[in-house]
């Protein structure tokens, strides 16, 4: 299988970043060259910008030609990082200021700052929220997440319903009504799946274990049933904000850059004609 | 799990599921009188399983018509066939594919895979016509016909096939197929229909019954050591510097031991879930740790489990598949130690997991005729520094033997003039990754897809390209069992043992012979579900297949929706190569043969 | 769990799946941004969105008022905002046009528009000359060593001849953006002959800041090293600031006025030096026998021929075409050198007399116009002398005629005189004011010309009338006339039959007139020679050596803001350097004491070198800075 030779990827890293750093550098001193000899190096890093996007975009043009032999899709993401990279290090060379002062470069450049920014944010993303995802029980498919709740939901519905003790079935169905029932049937709400935390989390565990004093042993059997599916769907909501984030900034990377090529398309040709 | 009360149940007997339900006395009366059952030695049978009932429960009847395709090379069987009346033809040629009635592997080219991708059906499962039915395209012909309730396939054109075609004619009392049902080998050829023929069709427990009658084992024995086993020989590395001679020495004290069930595949889903200590003491031993090494152990298909005993139960160490060895270690050592030097035991114990067929050949041939014909380099480390005194002899030799064993050597094997590695099991760092492999029967998979958790963010990009290449039908689904930060996906893992093949009554599922890519061809599959029901590891799925318009094939006899299987072919034919994996952004989604340790862990080290 | 379950939903709401989802967002996303797009266009004008920064505040000042469609066309000739112009080639219709002939459209005033786009804007000639200069130079000398870093500048991208104005000032980076920023890197990569670091490799400078002026003769070393200690013992000190104070922008002044630095020595000195002054006209002693055809040739001036023709009286001679030759033949202007042996000479002496009589008959009857036409008559431009005749009144050399010579026959000039046309005087006056004001001001004895003229008319218009010759000659014994005019003036000497003038301080317009008169004539001119000779000139000239020339020059010209040298040099940054604020920390005077005489004369200058180590102490990369353009400058202009 020659997939599973080829170099590792700490040494595609040890190699990769020295080379662009390299490259970097190399433009770095044809743009001092230029200016030294009272050129326009602002030409130079310009197209070498622009053809930085493009070829930055071409990951998502590959993404989308799955049926042809282009080359491994995590070969053109390793190339979009350092092109990436070297990109942001052309863009500092090009400009005279991180936000340009017009209004149409001043929106170039705070969109190549955010698409920029985002770009950095995913390498970060990509390469941490798997492990926690991972460490969570349970690998749900995110386009099953909602079926996964409804499920877990039912469960706690039957589970609540197969109490025989009357006692237990007040204490028990009171408490599902208030708290659980609508933690069960909602969605996770909007500063969860942004920020998830376990406080709904302990508050209902430890709501249901205060719970036990009033319960014997039917209702406390239930109860653990009940506290075993709010840990599941905790770790569902959990799954759900951490794989929508990492959805999420692909969409905002990829929209965001698509205006940015319009935008610099536009600022090339403005330059073009207007240069003197 | 502490159950008190006791449940009465029927303990289950060797023929509670017969092979045909319909089988009379009459018919095993009938049979008792044709040969070679008139033959036989009742005595010879235990008391428990007489020849009357293995003709009973074991055996059908089958009656074919002119043409028919009764096997075809290269499939999977676990029965043989007896002719009673008629005459059937093998064919000593391959046939086509299309003779077959599948579609060849075609090399898609870029055009046209855009234009696919561009094609793509809005409904799921779309398949034209001609894929729903070889019968649809072919005018009069029908190449699928029923034949007495189950369908058959037919060649066309016979007189012509057999007029290009060589093949030797097989008349009453011949067997043929024996070889494949008994030791789980590929078909080694097509035998079709000549006349209207009546045959048995006798399964590998029969079989292996049968072979109490002396003169029946003798008949099959002695075919399988002339024809197969020189050929299994040649197939094992270690012995491809062998002179023609010692092999032929070597062919002659070889034993073949078969362990375990053959269908291991029906009692996976209770065995995965047993106590890895309860799973190794229910699988039967090889070869005992302890033992003075007597044999040199060579697995020629199944899998076998290499364990050491560590504290109170085993330990997995490593997994054996086709071509290992056991033993060699031990063996070398005792062959090339001094004297004054003691010999050492079996460092292992091997148990076959599921079923394992193995080779033994005894340590006094393999001392005097195998190992001064093994490289120094290929010789365990321990032996290695014994080893001086052997490589005199056989420096000369090498070059002979080298371009004779290319021709024999397995297909999928690598280049012959490279060291065999790990030829003595597989292992990995971690122990629980080995047992885990095992315990679900993943050493199995060829082309099995992992992906790494802690890589993968889950953006289903595999998926999305699976199913872009496949008219927008993903063939897999990205989830399976986990261990630590790898996943075993449910995907195809064209396996080396491929349980699925097996039983498909029109050969719709096959082996591609070059790349071992296991396909379903869409026109010959009668949506029997056989496969689906067979693959351990549930990655085969039925689909209602539908037109363009989205409109269900229907059966115009009984009216129900037409199904097909539907598996992952690993992208074949297409310019791409696999999707799925060109398609991980990072470097998460791999297919990765599983029967081997190398890749796997080559792969694990990439991303420590 | 079937391999192609896709949904795997409860099967009977369709789900829409993530991609499907992301499609719709990425749709509503286009949509509201080429919405937001479309009214920005609307609501901006195309100039502001498309600016791509501020300008430079000047340029932003200019460009405030103008119409918005013009903004972007004061310096973009393409600017057409117009869609349809976008797709036609953007030279077309403007070939000729460059962006900077635009900028040259304002800056015609300070470049001179024929050289704008030539490197320093000089010609190429002169640029090779200066090249080769270079290179020759370089040649000989060892020094100047270039290092591996100039090396590393490559060659410049620009035509030199054809510089672009935007190659060095670039626009559009904000209100604060630096026009005139560039790199030494930038400047050199033109440039034949690099260098590295100031320290190190810059080339050594001869000479420079001294021996650049010469308009106002001073001798550092001995004002320090003589006359400072010898003057009151010692008691004022050689102070640089004295000469040199700070003007009130904080730049040093190149040489403060006369009074302040130099009055109160030289005054004296120079009161003295002028003497009794300069005489207009001297009659000469002339024997007897030459006389003969001369009428009322006075009898006090008759002898030996003796007497110099003082050298303005040789000026006016000159114009007399019947005497020209005549003042000419006479040696050094002095009548004794005339041999008596000679028989011409009696005839070259009593034509020279009928010469002085007919000027100062001439000047009596038709005053200045006299004057100023026998100027004109020897090409010399009459405007340098009008202060002197402003001053000098026709009637005092009438007077001066009717008193010597015995003859009664100037009817005619009497109605000169009153017909002199005095509105034409106040006019030429008030003309003239600003140029003579300041020097005129301070010491001038002429306060009011109005006044003057009466006070002048009218001792002169009753003399005749009166006819008090002995009362007027027994006033002239008491007191020799010279000191009559004890502060500068116009008199009579009847003792020597002169009109002289004496001249008053530092300034004096009449001598600066007369001065400026001279310097007209050829500079192998005799005439010239005596008259800058003559000790009351000489009091002027040993320190304006520049008056000598024309146009003269009398004052130092500041040397900051000067546009002509490449070089350029501003005290005041320095000054704020405390170390610095002591001039001799650079500016070391040569100690005359211990240097002899031809060493000091064949270093150049009264100061040691100003070493370029002395400069690099601050000026390098981390201090003061070492850029070329700190003290060179690119536009030169004349």
């Amino acid at each position: 299988m020659n997939r599973s030779q080829g170099p590792s990827l700490r040494t595609r890293r040890l190699v990769a970043l020295p080379v662009t750093l390299v490259v970097i550098a190399i433009f770095w001193g044809i743009t001092r060259w230029e200016t030294s000899r009272l050129g326009m190096p602002a030409f130079f890093t310009g197209f070498t910008l622009l053809a930085g996007l493009f070829l930055l975009m071409l990951l998502g043009v590959r993404r989308r030609l799955p049926f042809w032999p282009l080359g491994s899709v995590s070969t053109w993401t390793q190339i979009h990082l350092y092109v990436g990279v070297f990109t942001t290090a052309i863009y500092v060379l090009h400009v005279p200021a991180l936000i340009a002062g017009g209004v149409l470069e001043g929106c170039l450049s705070i969109l190549f700052l955010m698409v920029t920014a985002s770009g950095f944010y995913g390498i970060y993303a990509s390469r941490t929220l798997p492990k926690k995802l991972t460490a969570v029980e349970g690998q749900h498919r995110f386009d099953r997440i909602d079926w996964v709740r409804n499920q877990i939901a039912a469960a706690a519905d039957k589970a609540c319903r197969q109490i025989s003790e009357t006692s237990a079935k007040q204490v028990l169905e009171t408490f599902y009504q208030q708290a659980l029932s609508p933690f069960f049937i909602s969605r996770p709400t909007l500063a969860y799946v942004i920020a998830p935390n376990g406080n709904r989390r302990r508050r209902l565990l430890g709501d249901l274990k205060e719970l036990d004093r009033y319960l014997e042993d039917d209702g406390r059997r239930v109860a653990g049933q009940l506290a075993a599916l709010v840990r599941r769907r905790d770790d569902l909501d959990y799954q759900f904000a951490l794989q929508l984030r990492l959805r999420c900034w692909v969409v905002f990377h990829s929209l965001l850059s698509l205006v940015l090529l319009a935008v610099s398309l536009i600022h090339m040709v403005i330059v073009l004609r207007l240069v003197g | 799990m502490d159950s008190t009360p006791t449940i009465p149940v029927q303990r289950p007997s060797r023929w509670d599921e017969p092979l045909d339900a319909s089988m009379t006395d009459a018919d095993v009366a009938w049979l008792r009188t044709r040969g070679p059952f008139n033959q036989m030695d009742q005595s010879a049978f235990p008391r428990a399983t007489p020849l009357s009932g293995i003709l009973r429960y074991d055996c059908r009847l089958h009656r074919v018509e002119p043409g028919e395709v009764i096997v075809r090379e290269g499939d999977y069987g676990n029965s043989a066939f007896l002719l009673i009346t008629g005459n059937v033809r093998v064919l000593v040629d391959s046939l086509t594919d299309r003779q077959l009635g599948r579609q060849p592997t075609r090399s898609i080219g870029w055009g046209e895979a855009l234009s696919r991708f561009l094609r793509r059906s809005p409904h799921p499962e779309t398949r034209t016509p001609e894929q729903v039915s070889i019968n649809a395209g072919a005018g009069g012909h029908q190449s699928i016909r029923q034949v007495d309730d189950r369908p058959a396939i037919f060649l066309q054109d016979i007189e012509g096939v057999l007029r290009r075609h060589e093949s030797v004619s097989l008349g009453p009392g011949e067997l043929f197929g024996e070889v494949a049902a008994m030791y789980r080998s590929p078909r080694t050829a097509t035998v079709i229909a000549e006349t209207e023929a009546a045959l048995v069709e006798i399964r590998w427990q029969g079989l292996r019954i049968l072979r109490r009658d002396r003169r029946f084992a003798d008949t099959l024995e002695q075919h399988y050591r002339r024809h197969w086993l020189p050929v299994h020989l040649r197939e094992i590395p270690l012995l491809r510097y062998l002179p023609e001679e010692n092999m032929q020495r070597v062919i002659e004290a070889t034993e073949l031991r078969s362990y375990g069930r053959m269908e291991w595949n029906a009692d996976y889903k209770k065995t995965r879930k047993l106590h890895p200590a309860d799973q190794i003491a229910s699988e039967p031993l090889v070869v005992d740790q302890g033992q003075l090494p007597t044999e040199l152990i060579v697995v020629r298909s199944g899998f076998g489990r290499m364990c050491v005993r560590h504290g109170a139960a085993h330990r997995t160490v490593a997994y054996l598949g086709k071509g290992h060895l056991f033993g060699i270690e031990e063996i070398a050592y005792n062959a090339m130690r001094p004297e004054s030097m003691r010999p050492i035991h079996y460092q292992h114990s091997l148990r076959a997991v599921g079923f394992l067929d193995a080779l033994s050949i005894p340590i006094e041939v393999f001392a005097a005729e195998v190992l001064p014909h093994i490289r120094k380099s290929e010789l365990p480390e321990s032996a290695r520094s014994l080893q001086k005194s052997f490589t005199e002899k056989r420096t000369d030799r090498r070059r002979v033997r080298s371009d004779q064993r290319s021709e024999a050597a397995d297909r999928f094997s690598p280049d012959p003039s490279q060291d065999v590695e790990h030829a003595a099991g597989v292992s990995f760092e971690s122990t629980s990754l080995l047992e885990f492999i095992v315990q679900h029967r993943l050493n199995n998979g060829r082309e099995a897809m992992v992906i790494d958790l802690h890589r993968c963010t889950r953006c289903d990009d595999c998926v999305k390209a699976c199913a872009d290449v496949h008219d927008g039908n993903p063939r897999f689904v990205r989830q399976g069992i986990v261990h630590d930060r790898l996943q075993f996906v449910q995907a195809c893992m064209h396996c080396s043992d491929p349980v699925c093949m097996i039983g498909c009554p029109t050969g719709a599922i096959a082996r591609d012979q070059n790349t071992g890519v296991v396909s379903i061809h869409d026109p010959i599959c009668v949506g029997c579900g056989v496969c689906a029901a067979a693959c351990p590891y549930e990655n085969i799925a039925m689909a209602e297949v539908v037109d363009r318009k989205g409109r269900p094939y229907i059966d115009e006899k009984s009216g129900k929706a037409i199904r097909k299987a539907a598996k992952c072919d690993q992208c074949s034919g297409l310019p791409s190569g696999p999707a799925c994996a060109a398609a991980c952004p990072h470097d998460a989604l791999v297919r990765i043969d599983l029967s081997e340790s190398p890749p796997l862990s080559q792969w694990l080290e990439k991303r420590s | 769990m079937p391999a192609v379950d896709t949904a795997g939903s409860t099967g009977h709401a369709r789900v829409r799946t993530w991609s499907g989802r992301r499609r719709r967002w990425t749709v509503l996303f286009l949509i509201c941004v080429s919405l937001g797009a479309v009214s920005m266009f609307a609501i901006m004008p195309a100039e502001q969105l498309f600016k791509p920064g501020e300008l430079s505040t000047p340029h932003a000042q200019i460009l405030a008022g103008a119409v918005a469609g013009e903004k972007c066309g004061a310096c973009h000739h393409q600017a057409a905002f117009s869609l349809a112009a976008w797709f036609q080639s953007a030279s077309d219709s403007h070939a000729a046009v460059r962006q900077s002939d635009l900028c040259m459209d304002c800056h015609h005033r300070t470049i001179d528009a024929n050289l704008a786009f030539a490197a320093h804007n000089l010609p190429l000639s002169v640029r090779d000359q200066m090249t080769e200069t270079i290179r020759l130079a370089s040649k000989r000398s060892a020094a100047g060593s270039t290092g591996l870093l100039p090396r590393l500048i490559p060659d410049a991208a620009v035509d030199q001849n054809d510089v672009a104005c935007r190659t060095c000032h670039q626009e559009h980076h904000g209100a604060e953006g630096d026009l005139l920023s560039l790199s030494n890197n930038q400047c050199q990569t033109c440039h034949s002959k690099r260098f590295g670091a100031f320290a190190d490799s810059h080339p050594d400078w001869k000479g420079w800041p001294y021996g650049r002026g010469g308009e106002l003769s001073f001798n550092h070393a001995t004002h320090q090293q003589t006359h400072f200690p010898s003057r009151k013992s010692g008691a004022e000190k050689f102070d640089c600031s004295i000469c040199h104070p700070a003007g009130p922008t904080g730049e040093l002044v190149r040489v403060a006025s006369y009074e302040t630095s130099c009055q109160t020595c030289h005054d004296e000195a120079m009161n003295v030096q002028a003497g009794t002054g300069i005489d207009l006209i001297a009659l000469p002693s002339l024997p007897p026998n030459a006389l003969n055809n001369v009428s009322g040739w006075p009898e006090g001036a008759t002898g030996f021929a003796d007497g110099e023709i003082s050298p303005l009286a040789e000026l006016m001679l000159r114009a007399d075409p019947t005497v020209t030759k005549i003042v000419r033949s006479v040696p050094g202007g002095d009548v004794s050198q005339l041999s008596i042996e000679d028989p011409q000479t009696n005839e070259t002496l009593a034509r020279l007399a009928n010469g002085y009589q007919t000027l100062i008959d001439d000047v009596g009857r038709r005053g200045q116009s006299a004057i100023q036409e026998r100027l004109l008559e020897l090409g010399i431009s009459p405007g340098p002398f009008q202060p002197v005749l402003r001053s000098l009144s026709p009637q005092l050399i009438e007077s001066a005629g009717q008193k010597w010579f015995t003859r009664t026959n100037l009817t005619g000039t009497q109605s000169a005189t009153i017909a002199r046309p005095r509105p034409k005087i106040r006019l030429v006056l008030a003309d003239d004011e600003d140029l003579l004001e300041a020097e005129l001001l301070g010491s001038s004895l002429l306060g009011e010309p109005g006044d003057e003229d009466e006070l002048l008319e009218d001792p002169l218009l009753q003399d005749p009338l009166v006819g008090s010759k002995d009362h007027s000659s027994t006033v002239v014994s008491d007191v020799p006339p010279s000191e009559l005019v004890q502060v500068g003036g116009w008199y009579r000497d009847d003792q020597r039959f002169a009109v002289s003038y004496r001249g008053n301080g530092h300034g004096d317009p009449v001598m600066v007139g007369m001065i400026e008169t001279f310097a007209q004539l050829a500079e192998h001119d005799p005439l010239k020679q005596r008259f800058f000779d003559a000790p009351f000139v000489a009091a002027c000239v040993s320190c304006h050596p520049g008056a000598t020339a024309v146009p003269a020059i009398w004052r130092a010209k500041r040397l900051v803001g000067q546009r002509s040298e490449f070089t350029k040099f501003s005290h005041r940054p320095h000054l704020s350097v405390s170390a610095l604020g002591d001039c001799s920390h650079c500016h070391q005077v040569r100690d005359r004491r211990t240097m002899p005489d031809h060493e000091f004369v064949f270093a150049g200058s009264e100061f040691k070198a100003l070493e370029r180590e002395s400069c690099a102490a601050c000026h390098h990369a981390n201090a003061a800075g070492e850029d070329c353009t700190q003290c060179h400058r690119y536009h030169l202009s004349p």
